[in-house]
């Protein structure tokens, strides 16, 4: 493979083409962007693997010896890795949303990283907000942060990535993440009214997006549930006579699924 | 549920009140010997399958599932699986009682 990708380096370039070359060709020539794509998820697995690898040590040593597992206990593998999610990040803003979740195991007070939370989710939105991936991410990556953010901050921040994103896709997400939470078991009728409007935002100013469409399926669905009004349909019954639902109007209907089988 | 069914039928014929079911059996002569046999004589709709394209619309996640509709189409409740006969006609009597008044 090695020898292959030299030849064809160095061959001039009104070569014949030959089969071998065709196929050889391809990988060298997808192989630098696939890294590209792969250089996060390969990265984060790498430092999950040592993570899990400083665990089971640390597991081993808190038995045998108190002092050098306290001693490592303070090297957490995420400070070794750290500049490399910082170097990343300049390619694939994605880095920035690991940095998010592992922040809190750097060396430092509360606050501190507290601040350094605050300032990541800052640059996720100035620099990443027409990224695809922050319309599903970044709302993620603030929802798995309620240790440390107070609800009303993380829902300012949804609004300030949907106005911040020029991608229709990601402000659209971003508004069903805010909606998402306004409508939480113990939601206000504020609250209530509030996520009904952003749903009918999301319809009308963000039509055809991913988060469209689950609004009317979700509005679709919601006629079949208590307090909705179903379409009509018509049935055959047992006997083979059509029938409609809307025959029953003005009755009291139990409609009941069911079946002897 | 069948025998419950057959009850209220019974207790409410004078009233704006009916049963439709949404029957999910396979075989259509198995069925009508149950039926005859249990004496369901109400309206049933045949689908012939439990997963037919009713039960997708209304979002039946399992059998039964019992929907209380009031006169004006509206479903005001939804049990998946079968209510208490004491809890079934409480609602039954309570949308009898609101049809009673809107019809004042």
């Amino acid at each position: 493979m090695l020898i292959l990708s030299f030849l064809l380096c160095v061959a001039p370039d009104p070569m014949p083409r030959h089969p071998l070359a065709v196929a050889a060709s391809e990988p060298t020539m997808n192989g630098p962007r696939q890294d590209a794509n792969t250089a996060y998820a390969d990265l984060v697995k790498e430092c999950e693997a040592a993570v899990k690898a400083w665990r089971d040590e640390l597991r081993a040593l808190s038995k045998s010896d108190k002092a050098k597992a306290e001693l490592l206990e303070k090297r957490h593998p995420v400070i070794a890795f750290w500049p490399r999610f910082e170097a990343l990040s300049a390619s694939d803003g994605r880095a920035l949303l690991w940095m998010l979740e592992e922040g809190d195991k750097l060396p430092g007070t509360k606050s501190q990283a507290m601040e350094t939370k605050a300032r990541l989710v800052a640059e996720l939105l100035h620099k990443h907000a027409n990224q695809p991936w922050a319309g599903s991410d970044v709302p993620r990556a603030l929802a798995r942060q309620r240790m440390w953010f107070d609800e009303a901050w993380v829902r300012a921040q949804l609004e300030a990535l949907a106005s911040a994103s020029q991608t229709k896709e990601v402000s659209a997400s971003a508004l069903a993440a805010l909606a998402g939470r306004l409508t939480g078991r113990n939601a206000t009728p504020e609250e209530l009214a509030r996520a009904k409007a952003i749903d009918a935002r999301i319809t009308s100013e963000f039509a055809g997006t991913s988060a469209a469409k689950a609004v009317a399926e979700k509005q679709a669905g919601a006629a079949y549930e208590k307090g909705g009004v179903p379409d009509d349909f018509e049935a055959t019954d047992t006997d083979g006579v059509k029938f409609k639902l809307s025959d029953y109007r003005g009755k009291v209907v139990l409609l009941d699924f069911w079946g002897f089988w | 549920m069948i025998p419950h069914e057959r009850s209220l039928v019974e207790k409410y014929k004078d009233r704006p009140f009916a049963i439709v079911g949404v029957n999910t059996d396979a075989k259509k002569d198995g069925y009508a010997k149950e039926a005859l046999e249990h004496k369901v004589t109400w309206r049933n709709a045949w689908t012939g399958s439990p997963e037919n394209e009713l039960s997708r619309r209304f979002r039946v996640r399992g059998y039964p599932t019992v929907l209380l509709l009031d006169g004006t189409g509206k479903i005001r409740e939804k049990w998946l699986g079968a209510p208490t006969p004491k809890a079934l006609e409480k609602a039954i009597e309570e949308l009898l009682a609101e049809f009673g008044e809107s019809a004042k």
